[in-house]
C-alpha cells in the first residue's frame, strides 16, 4: 500500500527507516550472497547433463550464479540507496518513542503468530485464535476487558464462519 | 467472426447464470471491502480465500475471485478520495484531485466519476480483451518450446523494468523467485531437489502463504509503524457530477480508457504506470491544467478508467500467454491451476466453455460492481472508521486459517510467517516483491521450456537466436533491460519516490 499525506495531518508518518541505510543494503547482499553459494553447491550435488539432454542440476547452477553475482553486485556497488527520505524533525523523542513502540510492537506481532501456528493443532482453533485475538489486541493497546471479550467472542464466531463454509478448523482434545 | 461471436454470446449467457452471478456478487463486496482497508491488497485478499473455493469448481471460483479483483480497484478509489492514502497502488493517482475534491465537499462527485470511469473502462476493457484473446492465443499455439522460453524471458525482463528499486535488486528478486520456484520435484524427471528431505517441500513452495506473507502479513508489519489516517467524515450527498463535470469528464474517461488498456496489455506494466500517464496526458491537454491537484474531476476520471482498463488489459497476457503481469494475477493463474487448469495457449482449445464464461463474468461483473457501489457507498464510509488494531487483527487471523487450511498443516503457517518477516525486510531494503512471485510461478515453466528446447537441439543454444521469434523476443528482451539501464527509465521509482514524500505535497503534482 503507498501512503499519500495530507499536509495537514501527519498520518501516516514513519519513523525513520535503519534498513534503507546503505550499510544494511550491504549486509543483506552479503546474506543473500551466502545462500546463493549454498544454493549453487546443492545444485552442483545433482546431475548438470544426463542421456537426455540437461539434467536436474542444470537450470538450478545456472539460476544460482546468476543470484549470486547479482548479490555480489549489490555488495560492491550497492543497490540504489534510496529510501523513505528523511522526515522533518519536529518532536525528535516522539518519533523515537514511536520507533520502539513500532518495534515492540511488529516482534510482538510475529511471535503471536508463531505460537499460535504452533498451538492450533494441539489445542484447537477456537483456543489459540481467543488468545490471538487477546493477545494481539492488548499489544496493540486496547483496555483488557475488551480485548478478552473481543477473543472470546471473536473466535468461535470465526469458527463457524468457516464451518458455514465447509471448511474444517482443528479441535483441541476437549472438543472445540 | 460468427463462431467467435457466438462464443461470446455464450460466454455471458454462462456469467449471467444465477450461482455465477451470485459468486460474482460476493466477490464484488469483498473486493471493494478489501480496497477500501488500507493494510490488505488484492493479491494477498484473494490468496487468503482460494481454499474457500476448492469445493466451487473452476467457473465459480474464477468469477468471484476475479470479481475481488475489480472490486478491490473500486474500493481503492474510496479511501484515496476519503482518507487521502490510496487502498491499492493503482489508486495513488486519484488523491490528488480526488481528496481535494472531497475536501471541498465533492467527495460523492468525486466517487461517482470514479465508478462511471470504471464501469466504462471494464466493459470497453473487456470488449477489447474478447476481441484479442483468440487472434493472440492462435498465435501462441504455434510456439514451440524455444519460442516459450523466450516469451517467457520477456516476461520477466518486463516484470524486472517496470518495478521500483534498482535493476539490479530486482533481477536478484527474480532469481530468488526462480529458485524457490525449483523447490520440490523436477519437472522433467521427478526427482526430488531441494527439499532437503521434508515431505511438506515434495509440491515446491505453496505459492498461497508466499503471497499471504509478502504481500498481507509485511504490509502489516509495516502499517503498525504508522499513524491511523483519518477519513473525511462530512456527510456524502449526490454522488452524480454536475452536467458540466460530466462533460469535462467524458473525454478524460475514453483517454484513461485508450492508455490504460495499451499500457496494461504489456505484461509486467505496473498499474500506476498508466493511470499516471493518463493523468499526465489530460493535463496536457486540458485548457485549464491548473486545476489539477486542486480537484480537477478530468484527473479522478481519467485516473479510475485507466486503472479499471489496466486491470482488464493484464488478463490478455495472462489468459493467452499464461504470462501473470502483477502478483494479484500471479494468484489468480494458482488458482485456475489449483482448478486443472493452466492459463496459456491451449486455455482457448482445451476449456473454452469456462475461459468465455470466465470473460462474459468480467462484464457481469463490472456491472455488479457499479450498481453496487451506488447505494453502499455509506457503508464502505463506515467501516473506514473502524479502529485499524481490529482490522489488524481480522487480518492476520484470516491469512493464519488462510494458510493453515491450504493443506491443514503448521508449515504452510510458518511459510507464510517467514515470507511476512522478509517481505518487511524487502520493503525496507525497497527489494521489489512482484518479480520474485512472478518467478516463482513462471521458473517451473522457463525450466521445462529451456530444457526441452535444448534436448530438442542436443544441447546446441544457438536455438535461441537462429529461430526468428524467438532471437526477436529476446532481442526486444535484451532492448527492455538495456533501455531501463541505460537510460534510466524507471518510471514507477521516480513516481513513487515522488508520492511518497511526506514533506513535498506541493512536489505530487506531476
Amino acid at each position: 500500500m503507498s501512503t499519500l499525506h495530507s499536509s495537514q495531518a501527519p498520518a501516516g508518518r514513519r519513523p525513520t527507516n535503519p534498513l534503507t541505510r546503505f550499510g544494511a543494503k550491504r549486509l543483506a547482499a552479503a546474506v543473500l550472497a551466502i545462500v546463493c553459494a549454498a544454493f549453487v553447491l546443492e545444485a552442483s550435488s545433482y546431475p548438470y547433463m544426463d542421456w537426455l539432454g540437461p539434467g536436474s542440476g542444470f537450470f538450478p547452477m545456472w539460476v544460482g550464479s546468476l543470484c549470486l553475482l547479482a548479490a555480489l553486485g549489490m555488495l560492491i556497488f550497492g543497490s540504489s540507496p534510496a529510501g523513505n527520505p528523511p522526515l522533518p524533525t519536529d518532536g525528535e523523542a516522539d518519533l523515537a518513542e514511536d520507533r520502539t513502540l513500532a518495534r515492540m510492537r511488529i516482534g510482538g506481532t510475529i511471535v503471536i503468530l508463531v505460537l499460535t501456528g504452533f498451538a492450533l493443532q494441539p489445542i484447537g482453533f477456537n483456543i489459540a485464535a481467543a488468545a490471538m485475538i487477546t493477545a494481539l489486541l492488548l499489544l496493540y493497546g486496547t483496555r483488557p476487558v475488551i480485548a478478552v471479550l473481543a477473543g472470546l467472542v471473536g473466535a468461535p464466531a470465526v469458527f463457524f464462519l468457516f464451518a458455514a463454509l465447509h471448511v474444517r478448523l482443528p479441535v483441541g482434545p476437549l472438543g472445540f | 467472426m460468427d463462431s467467435t461471436f457466438g462464443l461470446w454470446v455464450q460466454g455471458i449467457s454462462a456469467a449471467l447464470e444465477p450461482s455465477n452471478l451470485l459468486f460474482a456478487f460476493v466477490g464484488c463486496i469483498i473486493g471493494t471491502l478489501v480496497g477500501v482497508l488500507p493494510g490488505l491488497g488484492p493479491a494477498a485478499a484473494m490468496a487468503i480465500l482460494i481454499p474457500f473455493t476448492y469445493d466451487l469448481g473452476p467457473v465459480p471460483a474464477i468469477v468471484m475471485l476475479s470479481a475481488i479483483y475489480f472490486g478491490t480497484q473500486y474500493g481503492g478509489t474510496i479511501t484515496s478520495v476519503l482518507v487521502n492514502v490510496p487502498g491499492e497502488s493503482t489508486s495513488v493517482v486519484t488523491c490528488l484531485d480526488g481528496h481535494p475534491m472531497a475536501k471541498s465537499g465533492r467527495a460523492g462527485a468525486a466517487l461517482g466519476i470514479a465508478a462511471i470511469g470504471s464501469l466504462f473502462a471494464g466493459l470497453v476493457g473487456t470488449f477489447l480483451l474478447m476481441v484479442l484473446a483468440l487472434p493472440l492465443s492462435s498465435l501462441a499455439l504455434r510456439f514451440g518450446p524455444v519460442e516459450m522460453f523466450a516469451l517467457l524471458v520477456v516476461g520477466l525482463s518486463l516484470v524486472m523494468s517496470f518495478r521500483g528499486g534498482s535493476l539490479l535488486a530486482a533481477f536478484a528478486m527474480t532469481m530468488i523467485g526462480l529458485m524457490l520456484g525449483l523447490v520440490g520435484l523436477d519437472p522433467v524427471q521427478g526427482a526430488p531437489r531441494f527439499t532437503f528431505g521434508n515431505h511438506n517441500l515434495f509440491d515446491g513452495v505453496q505459492l498461497v502463504p508466499v503471497i499471504m506473507g509478502l504481500f498481507g502479513i509485511s504490509e502489516l508489519l509495516a502499517s503498525l509503524e504508522e499513524r491511523s489516517p483519518q477519513p473525511i467524515t462530512r456527510k456524502i450527498t449526490s454522488l452524480l457530477p454536475f452536467k458540466e463535470e460530466r462533460k469535462d469528464a467524458a473525454l478524460a474517461i475514453t483517454r484513461g480508457t485508450g492508455v490504460g488498456f495499451a499500457l496494461g496489455i504489456i505484461p509486467g506494466m505496473a498499474g500506476i504506470v498508466p493511470t499516471f500517464m493518463a493523468y499526465a496526458l489530460e493535463k496536457r491537454v486540458s485548457k485549464h491544467p491548473e486545476r489539477f491537484g486542486h480537484g480537477a474531476i478530468e484527473g479522478v476520471a481519467s485516473a479510475e478508467a485507466s486503472n479499471n482498463a489496466h486491470a482488464q488489459a493484464s488478463m490478455v497476457p495472462l489468459l493467452t500467454l499464461g504470462i501473470p503481469g502483477t502478483a494479484t494475477l500471479a494468484v489468480m493463474m494458482g488458482a485456475f491451476m489449483i482448478n486443472g487448469i493452466t492459463p496459456g495457449p491451449f486455455l482457448f482449445v482445451d476449456h473454452p466453455e469456462i475461459v468465455w464464461t470466465v470473460i462474459g463474468s468480467f462484464i457481469v461483473g463490472n456491472v455488479v460492481l457499479f450498481i453496487l457501489n451506488f447505494p453502499l457507498v455509506h457503508v464502505w464510509v463506515q467501516i473506514l472508521r473502524i479502529p485499524s488494531r481490529y482490522l489488524h487483527v481480522a487480518i492476520l487471523i484470516f491469512c493464519l486459517l488462510g494458510a493453515f487450511t491450504l493443506r491443514n498443516n503448521t508449515f504452510d503457517v510458518m511459510v507464510m510467517i517467514a515470507f511476512g518477516v522478509l517481505g518487511y525486510i524487502f520493503k525496507k531494503l525497497d527489494w521489489p516483491t512482484v518479480p520474485l512471485v512472478i518467478a516463482i510461478i513462471l521458473g517451473p515453466l522457463l525450466e521445462r521450456a529451456l530444457r526441452q528446447s535444448l534436448e530438442l537441439s542436443d544441447g546446441d543454444a544457438s536455438v535461441f537466436v537462429t529461430t526468428p521469434v524467438s532471437a526477436g523476443l529476446l532481442g526486444l528482451a535484451f532492448l527492455v533491460v538495456a533501455v531501463s539501464v541505460l537510460s534510466g527509465l524507471r518510471p514507477v521509482k521516480r513516481l513513487s519516490s515522488r508520492f511518497s514524500n511526506p514533506a513535498g505535497k506541493a512536489d505530487q503534482k506531476p
